[in-house]
Protein backbone atom coordinates (compact mmCIF):
# COMPACT_ATOMS: atom_id res chain seq x y z
CA UNK A 1 0.00 0.00 0.00
CA UNK A 2 1.20 3.05 -0.89
CA UNK A 3 2.67 5.29 1.76
CA UNK A 4 1.98 3.08 4.34
CA UNK A 5 3.22 -0.74 5.68
CA UNK A 6 1.34 -3.15 8.32
CA UNK A 7 2.44 -6.60 9.71
CA UNK A 8 -0.92 -8.25 11.61
CA UNK A 9 0.38 -9.23 15.72
CA UNK A 10 -1.27 -10.67 18.07
CA UNK A 11 -1.41 -9.85 21.80
CA UNK A 12 1.02 -11.89 24.43
CA UNK A 13 1.20 -11.37 27.90
CA UNK A 14 -0.31 -7.55 29.92
CA UNK A 15 1.49 -6.80 32.90
CA UNK A 16 0.16 -4.38 35.64
CA UNK A 17 3.45 -2.40 36.27
CA UNK A 18 3.94 0.20 39.40
CA UNK A 19 7.08 2.21 39.59
CA UNK A 20 8.39 3.46 42.82
CA UNK A 21 9.33 6.87 43.56
CA UNK A 22 12.15 9.07 42.56
CA UNK A 23 12.72 6.44 39.55
CA UNK A 24 13.37 7.07 35.73
CA UNK A 25 10.67 6.22 34.05
CA UNK A 26 12.08 5.34 30.76
CA UNK A 27 14.85 3.29 32.14
CA UNK A 28 12.80 1.15 34.79
CA UNK A 29 10.49 0.62 31.50
CA UNK A 30 13.08 -1.08 30.05
CA UNK A 31 14.89 -2.76 32.77
CA UNK A 32 11.16 -3.99 32.74
CA UNK A 33 10.81 -5.75 29.49
CA UNK A 34 14.52 -7.16 29.65
CA UNK A 35 13.57 -9.08 32.88
CA UNK A 36 11.00 -10.44 31.44
CA UNK A 37 11.92 -11.16 28.27
CA UNK A 38 9.31 -8.61 26.36
CA UNK A 39 10.43 -7.89 22.91
CA UNK A 40 7.68 -5.99 21.86
CA UNK A 41 5.35 -3.87 23.73
CA UNK A 42 2.54 -1.00 23.97
CA UNK A 43 1.65 0.75 26.68
CA UNK A 44 -1.99 1.06 27.22
CA UNK A 45 -2.09 3.27 30.08
CA UNK A 46 0.02 5.53 32.64
CA UNK A 47 -1.50 7.55 35.39
CA UNK A 48 0.42 8.95 38.70
CA UNK A 49 2.62 11.67 38.95
CA UNK A 50 6.31 12.89 37.43
CA UNK A 51 8.82 15.33 38.18
CA UNK A 52 11.91 16.48 36.50
CA UNK A 53 10.44 15.75 32.87
CA UNK A 54 12.34 16.72 30.07
CA UNK A 55 10.36 16.66 26.67
CA UNK A 56 10.61 18.30 23.67
CA UNK A 57 8.80 20.48 20.77
CA UNK A 58 9.43 20.47 17.08
CA UNK A 59 9.83 23.93 16.32
CA UNK A 60 7.69 26.13 13.47
CA UNK A 61 8.28 25.19 10.12
CA UNK A 62 11.07 22.75 10.89
CA UNK A 63 12.20 20.74 7.97
CA UNK A 64 12.97 17.30 7.77
CA UNK A 65 15.74 16.02 9.02
CA UNK A 66 14.66 16.98 13.17
CA UNK A 67 18.51 18.38 14.44
CA UNK A 68 18.84 20.05 17.68
CA UNK A 69 18.89 23.20 16.17
CA UNK A 70 15.17 21.84 15.06
CA UNK A 71 13.61 21.01 18.46
CA UNK A 72 12.98 22.82 21.49
CA UNK A 73 13.66 21.17 25.08
CA UNK A 74 11.68 21.61 27.90
CA UNK A 75 12.67 20.87 31.32
CA UNK A 76 10.03 21.04 34.06
CA UNK A 77 10.56 20.16 37.13
CA UNK A 78 7.33 19.27 38.78
CA UNK A 79 6.09 17.69 40.00
CA UNK A 80 3.17 17.35 37.33
CA UNK A 81 0.02 15.35 37.38
CA UNK A 82 0.90 12.12 34.97
CA UNK A 83 -2.14 12.46 32.36
CA UNK A 84 -0.66 10.35 29.59
CA UNK A 85 1.81 8.28 28.47
CA UNK A 86 1.45 6.75 25.16
CA UNK A 87 4.26 4.34 23.19
CA UNK A 88 5.88 1.26 22.46
CA UNK A 89 9.00 -0.94 22.95
CA UNK A 90 10.74 -2.34 19.79
CA UNK A 91 14.37 -4.09 19.76
CA UNK A 92 16.88 -1.36 18.05
CA UNK A 93 19.82 -1.34 17.01
CA UNK A 94 22.66 -4.45 18.35
CA UNK A 95 18.95 -5.97 19.60
CA UNK A 96 18.80 -3.29 22.23
CA UNK A 97 15.64 -2.65 23.16
CA UNK A 98 14.34 0.89 23.10
CA UNK A 99 11.06 2.51 24.05
CA UNK A 100 9.50 5.93 21.80
CA UNK A 101 7.17 7.58 24.33
CA UNK A 102 5.31 10.64 24.21
CA UNK A 103 3.98 12.78 27.54
CA UNK A 104 1.33 14.89 28.64
CA UNK A 105 1.69 16.23 31.77
CA UNK A 106 -1.03 18.36 34.07
CA UNK A 107 0.51 21.48 35.81
CA UNK A 108 -1.00 23.10 39.37
CA UNK A 109 -3.09 25.19 36.86
CA UNK A 110 -4.58 22.69 35.21
CA UNK A 111 -2.51 23.83 31.97
CA UNK A 112 -1.06 20.88 29.86
CA UNK A 113 2.25 20.38 28.33
CA UNK A 114 3.37 17.95 26.38
CA UNK A 115 6.07 16.41 23.47
CA UNK A 116 8.41 13.61 22.76
CA UNK A 117 9.65 12.76 26.45
CA UNK A 118 13.59 11.83 27.14
CA UNK A 119 12.78 11.25 30.59
CA UNK A 120 10.87 11.80 33.85
CA UNK A 121 11.17 10.92 37.59
CA UNK A 122 8.56 9.58 39.23
CA UNK A 123 6.90 11.79 41.71
CA UNK A 124 4.72 9.54 44.12
CA UNK A 125 3.54 6.75 41.86
CA UNK A 126 3.13 5.53 38.30
CA UNK A 127 0.76 2.69 37.48
CA UNK A 128 1.15 1.52 33.98
CA UNK A 129 -0.54 -1.32 32.20
CA UNK A 130 1.36 -2.64 29.07
CA UNK A 131 0.68 -5.44 26.74
CA UNK A 132 3.40 -7.37 24.78
CA UNK A 133 2.92 -7.93 21.13
CA UNK A 134 3.87 -10.95 19.28
CA UNK A 135 5.20 -10.27 16.50
CA UNK A 136 8.72 -10.83 14.30
CA UNK A 137 10.28 -8.76 11.96
CA UNK A 138 9.95 -5.46 13.66
CA UNK A 139 12.46 -2.94 14.37
CA UNK A 140 13.43 0.22 15.23
CA UNK A 141 16.09 2.40 13.84
CA UNK A 142 16.70 5.90 12.75
CA UNK A 143 15.27 7.27 9.50
CA UNK A 144 16.48 9.78 7.40
CA UNK A 145 13.98 11.88 9.18
CA UNK A 146 16.15 12.28 12.31
CA UNK A 147 14.37 10.17 14.52
CA UNK A 148 14.09 6.47 15.98
CA UNK A 149 11.44 5.04 13.99
CA UNK A 150 10.15 1.58 13.70
CA UNK A 151 10.85 -0.55 10.59
CA UNK A 152 8.53 -3.67 9.48
CA UNK A 153 10.50 -6.38 7.79
CA UNK A 154 9.64 -5.96 3.50
CA UNK A 155 9.24 -2.84 4.09
CA UNK B 1 29.43 39.89 30.53
CA UNK B 2 31.37 38.82 28.46
CA UNK B 3 28.77 39.06 25.20
CA UNK B 4 27.95 42.03 26.42
CA UNK B 5 27.41 44.45 23.08
CA UNK B 6 26.94 47.85 22.99
CA UNK B 7 23.73 48.71 20.84
CA UNK B 8 22.78 52.30 21.68
CA UNK B 9 22.51 53.55 18.41
CA UNK B 10 20.88 51.13 15.48
CA UNK B 11 20.63 53.19 11.89
CA UNK B 12 18.13 51.93 9.12
CA UNK B 13 19.87 52.48 5.95
CA UNK B 14 17.58 52.23 2.63
CA UNK B 15 18.34 48.72 0.87
CA UNK B 16 17.95 50.76 -2.36
CA UNK B 17 20.36 53.86 -1.72
CA UNK B 18 24.37 53.06 -2.81
CA UNK B 19 25.40 56.47 -1.60
CA UNK B 20 23.67 55.76 1.83
CA UNK B 21 25.29 51.90 1.60
CA UNK B 22 29.02 53.30 0.52
CA UNK B 23 28.66 55.33 3.64
CA UNK B 24 27.69 52.91 6.38
CA UNK B 25 31.37 52.50 7.39
CA UNK B 26 31.74 56.24 7.74
CA UNK B 27 28.81 56.53 10.55
CA UNK B 28 30.11 56.05 14.28
CA UNK B 29 26.49 54.30 15.14
CA UNK B 30 26.96 50.97 16.73
CA UNK B 31 25.22 49.07 14.18
CA UNK B 32 23.06 49.43 11.14
CA UNK B 33 19.55 48.04 9.73
CA UNK B 34 20.10 47.84 6.04
CA UNK B 35 16.28 48.10 4.83
CA UNK B 36 14.67 45.76 2.38
CA UNK B 37 11.16 46.36 3.98
CA UNK B 38 9.51 49.84 4.23
CA UNK B 39 11.97 51.87 2.76
CA UNK B 40 12.01 49.90 -1.17
CA UNK B 41 8.97 50.79 -2.96
CA UNK B 42 7.90 47.27 -4.35
CA UNK B 43 9.16 47.90 -7.74
CA UNK B 44 12.84 47.88 -6.29
CA UNK B 45 12.68 44.59 -4.39
CA UNK B 46 14.61 42.84 -6.01
CA UNK B 47 17.25 45.20 -7.18
CA UNK B 48 17.64 46.13 -3.53
CA UNK B 49 18.13 42.53 -2.44
CA UNK B 50 20.66 42.36 -5.01
CA UNK B 51 22.19 45.68 -4.22
CA UNK B 52 22.58 44.66 -0.72
CA UNK B 53 24.17 41.59 -1.41
CA UNK B 54 26.81 43.16 -3.38
CA UNK B 55 27.63 45.61 -0.82
CA UNK B 56 27.99 43.11 1.87
CA UNK B 57 30.08 41.08 0.09
CA UNK B 58 32.43 43.82 -0.25
CA UNK B 59 32.32 45.35 2.96
CA UNK B 60 34.53 42.91 4.40
CA UNK B 61 36.18 45.40 6.92
CA UNK B 62 33.69 45.26 9.31
CA UNK B 63 33.50 47.96 12.00
CA UNK B 64 30.33 47.32 13.16
CA UNK B 65 26.94 45.45 13.99
CA UNK B 66 24.72 44.87 10.58
CA UNK B 67 21.31 43.55 10.46
CA UNK B 68 19.15 43.13 7.59
CA UNK B 69 15.61 44.26 7.76
CA UNK B 70 14.11 41.45 5.49
CA UNK B 71 10.22 41.63 4.18
CA UNK B 72 7.89 40.14 6.89
CA UNK B 73 7.98 35.86 6.08
CA UNK B 74 4.46 36.19 5.17
CA UNK B 75 5.17 38.17 2.22
CA UNK B 76 6.43 37.02 -1.65
CA UNK B 77 9.78 38.55 -0.81
CA UNK B 78 10.79 37.56 2.77
CA UNK B 79 12.45 34.09 1.85
CA UNK B 80 13.96 35.60 -1.55
CA UNK B 81 15.94 38.16 0.70
CA UNK B 82 17.03 35.57 2.83
CA UNK B 83 18.23 33.63 -0.08
CA UNK B 84 20.17 36.76 -1.41
CA UNK B 85 21.35 38.69 1.67
CA UNK B 86 22.59 35.46 3.94
CA UNK B 87 25.68 34.34 1.82
CA UNK B 88 26.99 37.81 2.33
CA UNK B 89 26.89 37.03 5.95
CA UNK B 90 24.95 39.84 7.62
CA UNK B 91 25.34 39.81 11.61
CA UNK B 92 21.53 39.36 12.02
CA UNK B 93 18.03 39.75 11.11
CA UNK B 94 15.52 42.39 12.16
CA UNK B 95 12.20 40.51 11.53
CA UNK B 96 9.58 43.15 10.73
CA UNK B 97 5.70 41.82 12.21
CA UNK B 98 7.01 39.66 14.27
CA UNK B 99 4.04 39.09 15.63
CA UNK B 100 4.06 35.62 17.07
CA UNK B 101 6.27 33.01 18.39
CA UNK B 102 5.13 30.83 15.64
CA UNK B 103 6.92 33.39 12.88
CA UNK B 104 10.11 33.84 14.88
CA UNK B 105 10.29 30.36 15.18
CA UNK B 106 9.60 29.98 11.69
CA UNK B 107 12.67 32.44 10.84
CA UNK B 108 14.70 30.52 13.40
CA UNK B 109 14.32 27.21 11.48
CA UNK B 110 15.03 28.87 7.81
CA UNK B 111 18.16 30.77 9.39
CA UNK B 112 19.11 26.52 10.25
CA UNK B 113 18.74 25.24 7.33
CA UNK B 114 20.50 28.52 5.55
CA UNK B 115 23.73 27.95 8.09
CA UNK B 116 23.29 23.61 7.08
CA UNK B 117 23.79 24.87 3.06
CA UNK B 118 26.06 27.09 3.71
CA UNK B 119 28.28 25.11 5.91
CA UNK B 120 28.38 28.02 8.69
CA UNK B 121 28.05 27.18 12.84
CA UNK B 122 24.44 26.91 13.62
CA UNK B 123 23.32 30.48 15.39
CA UNK B 124 25.70 32.53 13.58
CA UNK B 125 22.76 34.59 12.35
CA UNK B 126 20.50 36.32 15.08
CA UNK B 127 17.32 37.85 15.25
CA UNK B 128 16.09 40.69 16.16
CA UNK B 129 12.38 40.84 16.32
CA UNK B 130 10.39 44.17 15.44
CA UNK B 131 7.21 44.23 18.16
CA UNK B 132 4.84 46.52 16.49
CA UNK B 133 1.71 45.74 16.56
CA UNK B 134 -1.02 45.05 19.27
CA UNK B 135 -0.63 41.20 18.45
CA UNK B 136 3.02 41.61 18.87
CA UNK B 137 3.21 42.92 21.89
CA UNK B 138 0.39 40.62 23.76
CA UNK B 139 2.74 37.81 22.55
CA UNK B 140 6.20 39.24 23.33
CA UNK B 141 6.49 37.53 26.57
CA UNK B 142 6.63 33.92 24.43
CA UNK B 143 8.44 35.61 21.42
CA UNK B 144 11.43 36.61 23.60
CA UNK B 145 11.62 32.74 24.85
CA UNK B 146 11.60 31.35 21.28
CA UNK B 147 15.06 31.42 20.31
CA UNK B 148 18.55 31.79 21.36
CA UNK B 149 19.47 33.66 18.70
CA UNK B 150 17.29 36.71 19.21
CA UNK B 151 19.54 38.85 21.09
CA UNK B 152 17.40 42.64 22.06
CA UNK B 153 14.08 42.60 21.38
CA UNK B 154 12.72 46.18 19.12
CA UNK B 155 9.82 48.37 19.83
CA UNK B 156 8.80 49.72 16.51
CA UNK B 157 6.63 52.54 17.86
CA UNK B 158 5.11 53.84 14.39
CA UNK B 159 3.69 50.13 13.11
CA UNK B 160 2.31 50.01 16.49
CA UNK B 161 0.23 53.08 16.48
CA UNK B 162 -0.81 52.17 13.33
CA UNK B 163 -2.26 49.11 14.36
CA UNK B 164 -3.78 50.80 17.11
CA UNK B 165 -5.32 53.30 15.26
CA UNK B 166 -3.97 56.13 17.20
CA UNK B 167 -1.22 58.55 16.64
CA UNK B 168 2.17 59.03 17.59
CA UNK B 169 2.97 61.91 20.01
CA UNK B 170 5.61 63.30 20.56
CA UNK B 171 5.60 62.72 24.54
CA UNK B 172 4.83 59.21 24.04
CA UNK B 173 2.09 58.51 26.67
CA UNK B 174 0.32 56.14 24.48
CA UNK B 175 3.15 53.80 23.86
CA UNK B 176 4.23 53.53 27.82
CA UNK B 177 2.35 50.35 28.26
CA UNK B 178 3.84 48.75 25.31
CA UNK B 179 7.37 49.90 26.13
CA UNK B 180 7.39 48.53 29.40
CA UNK B 181 5.71 44.99 28.31
CA UNK B 182 8.33 44.39 25.53
CA UNK B 183 10.93 45.61 28.09
CA UNK B 184 9.90 43.00 30.35
CA UNK B 185 9.87 40.22 27.98
CA UNK B 186 13.69 41.25 26.92
CA UNK B 187 14.80 41.48 31.15
CA UNK B 188 13.03 38.83 31.72
CA UNK B 189 15.04 36.68 29.35
CA UNK B 190 18.17 38.59 29.79
CA UNK B 191 18.48 40.19 26.09
CA UNK B 192 18.61 43.90 25.45
CA UNK B 193 15.59 45.99 24.49
CA UNK B 194 16.11 48.85 21.42
CA UNK B 195 13.57 51.53 21.16
CA UNK B 196 11.87 52.74 18.45
CA UNK B 197 12.85 55.42 15.81
CA UNK B 198 12.21 59.03 16.40
CA UNK B 199 10.63 60.66 12.86
CA UNK B 200 11.22 64.69 13.26
CA UNK B 201 15.10 64.29 12.45
CA UNK B 202 15.11 68.32 12.76
CA UNK B 203 14.00 67.77 16.60
CA UNK B 204 17.05 67.45 18.26
CA UNK B 205 15.41 68.52 21.60
CA UNK B 206 12.42 66.12 21.11
CA UNK B 207 15.04 62.84 20.47
CA UNK B 208 17.05 63.81 23.66
CA UNK B 209 13.65 64.04 25.63
CA UNK B 210 12.86 60.82 24.32
CA UNK B 211 16.00 58.97 24.55
CA UNK B 212 16.42 59.74 28.01
CA UNK B 213 12.75 58.78 29.03
CA UNK B 214 13.75 55.35 27.18
CA UNK B 215 17.18 54.93 29.07
CA UNK B 216 15.19 55.45 31.78
CA UNK B 217 13.19 52.89 31.60
CA UNK B 218 15.62 50.51 30.95
CA UNK B 219 16.36 50.63 27.05
CA UNK B 220 19.40 50.64 26.26
CA UNK B 221 19.55 51.75 22.71
CA UNK B 222 17.13 52.97 19.87
CA UNK B 223 16.60 52.92 16.45
CA UNK B 224 17.59 55.76 14.16
CA UNK B 225 16.64 57.36 10.57
CA UNK B 226 19.46 59.71 10.25
CA UNK B 227 23.29 59.68 11.13
CA UNK B 228 22.99 63.27 12.81
CA UNK B 229 20.86 61.78 15.42
CA UNK B 230 23.95 59.38 16.30
CA UNK B 231 25.00 61.72 18.75
CA UNK B 232 22.35 63.14 20.63
CA UNK B 233 21.40 59.16 21.57
CA UNK B 234 25.58 58.76 22.41
CA UNK B 235 25.47 61.29 24.51
CA UNK B 236 22.34 60.30 26.11
CA UNK B 237 23.34 56.74 26.81
CA UNK B 238 26.94 57.67 27.97
CA UNK B 239 27.31 57.45 31.98
CA UNK B 240 27.51 60.81 33.57
CA UNK B 241 30.61 61.88 34.94
CA UNK B 242 28.87 61.69 38.40
CA UNK B 243 27.35 58.39 38.25
CA UNK B 244 30.70 57.07 37.17
CA UNK B 245 32.66 58.56 40.47
CA UNK B 246 29.68 57.14 42.38
CA UNK B 247 29.88 53.72 41.12
CA UNK B 248 33.42 53.71 41.63
CA UNK B 249 32.55 54.31 45.02
CA UNK B 250 30.13 51.61 45.72
CA UNK B 251 32.75 49.51 44.13
CA UNK B 252 35.51 50.70 46.15
CA UNK B 253 32.93 50.27 49.72
CA UNK B 254 31.99 46.98 48.55
CA UNK B 255 35.14 45.51 47.98
CA UNK B 256 35.60 47.37 51.83
CA UNK B 257 32.31 45.68 53.08
CA UNK B 258 33.67 41.99 51.78
CA UNK B 259 37.05 42.40 54.01
CA UNK B 260 35.14 43.03 56.61
CA UNK B 261 33.59 40.13 56.08
CA UNK B 262 30.29 41.93 55.30
CA UNK B 263 27.94 42.32 51.87
CA UNK B 264 26.14 45.54 53.32
CA UNK B 265 27.96 49.17 54.20
CA UNK B 266 27.02 52.39 54.57
CA UNK B 267 28.06 55.14 51.84
CA UNK B 268 27.32 58.51 52.53
CA UNK B 269 24.60 57.26 54.52
CA UNK B 270 22.73 54.93 52.35
CA UNK B 271 23.57 51.38 52.62
CA UNK B 272 24.79 49.69 49.65
CA UNK B 273 24.12 46.21 48.76
CA UNK B 274 23.88 43.45 46.03
CA UNK B 275 21.44 45.33 44.13
CA UNK B 276 23.20 48.84 44.39
CA UNK B 277 26.74 47.19 43.35
CA UNK B 278 24.84 45.37 41.09
CA UNK B 279 23.52 48.61 39.26
CA UNK B 280 26.88 50.27 40.13
CA UNK B 281 28.61 47.60 38.31
CA UNK B 282 26.29 48.02 35.32
CA UNK B 283 27.14 52.06 34.72
CA UNK B 284 30.84 50.96 34.72
CA UNK B 285 30.39 48.33 32.32
CA UNK B 286 28.39 50.63 30.04
CA UNK B 287 31.12 53.05 30.87
CA UNK B 288 33.70 51.02 29.65
CA UNK B 289 32.41 50.28 26.36
CA UNK B 290 32.00 54.08 25.90
CA UNK B 291 35.94 54.53 26.77
CA UNK B 292 35.60 56.36 29.99
CA UNK B 293 37.05 53.82 32.21
CA UNK B 294 40.14 51.29 31.94
CA UNK B 295 38.87 48.12 34.28
CA UNK B 296 35.94 46.15 33.76
CA UNK B 297 34.43 44.87 37.20
CA UNK B 298 34.28 41.37 38.25
CA UNK B 299 32.02 39.25 38.50
CA UNK B 300 33.72 38.33 42.29
CA UNK B 301 33.19 42.04 43.07
CA UNK B 302 29.73 42.58 42.79
CA UNK B 303 28.88 39.06 44.29
CA UNK B 304 31.86 38.17 46.52
CA UNK B 305 33.85 34.53 46.48
CA UNK B 306 32.62 31.51 47.86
Amino acid sequence: MDGLWYKECRQGRRFIIKITPGESLTDKILQFAYKENVHNAVILSAVGSVKHVRLRGIKNGAKLPITPARITIHELEGPLELLSLVGNIFPGEDVLLDCHLHIMVGKSSGEVVGGHLFDAKVYATCEIILTELEVEGVERHVSASGISTYYINGE
Amino acid sequence: MADFRLRRSLLYVPGNMPSMLQNIHLFECDGVIIDLEDAVPLNEKDAARTLVKRFLENYTDRNKEVLVRINPLQSKWGLNDLKEVLPALPDGIRLPKADTPEIVERLDTLLTEFEEELGLEIGRFGILPSIESASGVINVIDIARTSTRIFALAFGAEDYTASMEIERTKGGEELFNARTRVLWAAKAVGIQALDSIFADVGDMEGLRRETELIKTLGYTGKCLVNPRQIDVIHEVFAPKKEEIEYALQVIDAIKRARLMGTGVISLGGKMVDAPVVKRAARVLRTAHAHGLVDDIIDEEVIYGAE
